[in-house]
């Protein structure tokens, strides 16, 4: 079960991709597919269905807090 | 995944999971944007996902718990987005004297001047009363 996501880096930084996939090791598997110099492709893999778990919705919004925090952090 | 019609005509799109709002950067910052988005993480999962030409963010909003009504939240979004940015015109407009008031408030000298203040309202050294 998995589903990929195109983070693109004006929004997601690099940077907060790897800290969130390091992040969230131990509850799903994240892979980075691409890289591109301005977006990055993951496949986020889950044990259950990816459709009855969070786990994507909470991955995304924690990057988004990171991401916010890093765009406030170097403005 | 059944797509709704929505009341509100500037919706991307709308069904029963999942919400787009289309929010222009040449209106609204990268900053207030944020600032609203993350005023939505506890109620919403949030994707942001620029356009081809980077001017327009399309926001996907998808609920977290069955309770959370998506069209209310388009609306809250919008006006949040107007809040910020008036919030963001008016810091910049008083940012001289935000930035006197902590200057003072860490100082050890006064650094305003008192001279008058202290003066009678009948002498009126200022002029005020013309």
């Amino acid at each position: 079960m998995s589903r990929s996501v195109t983070l693109h880096h004006l929004i997601y930084p690099a940077h907060c991709v790897h800290n969130a996939i390091a992040a969230y090791e131990s509850l799903c598997k994240v892979t980075i597919v691409e890289t591109q110099p301005d977006r990055t492709m993951v496949q986020i893999q889950t044990e259950v269905d990816i459709n009855d778990s969070n786990v994507v919705g909470e991955f995304l919004n924690y990057l988004l807090d990171m991401s916010m925090e890093s765009h406030f952090r170097e403005s | 995944m059944e797509t709704k019609p929505c009341h509100i005509s500037w919706v991307r799109e709308f069904s029963d999971n999942e919400l787009q709002v289309c929010v222009n950067l040449e209106l609204y910052t990268r900053d207030a944007l944020f600032r609203v988005c993350y005023v939505f993480t506890d109620r919403c999962y949030l994707f942001l996902e620029p356009k081809d030409a980077g001017d327009e963010v399309i926001v996907h909003f998808s609920r977290k718990t069955s309770t959370t009504d998506l069209s209310g939240i388009a609306g809250e979004f919008a006006n949040e987005l107007i809040n910020q940015r008036i919030r963001e015109e008016i810091a910049r407009e008083t940012r001289t004297i935000q930035e006197l008031i902590v200057a003072q408030a860490f100082a050890e000298a006064d650094l305003l001047d008192r001279t008058d203040s202290k003066a009678s309202y009948i002498d009126d050294p200022r002029h005020i009363a013309g």
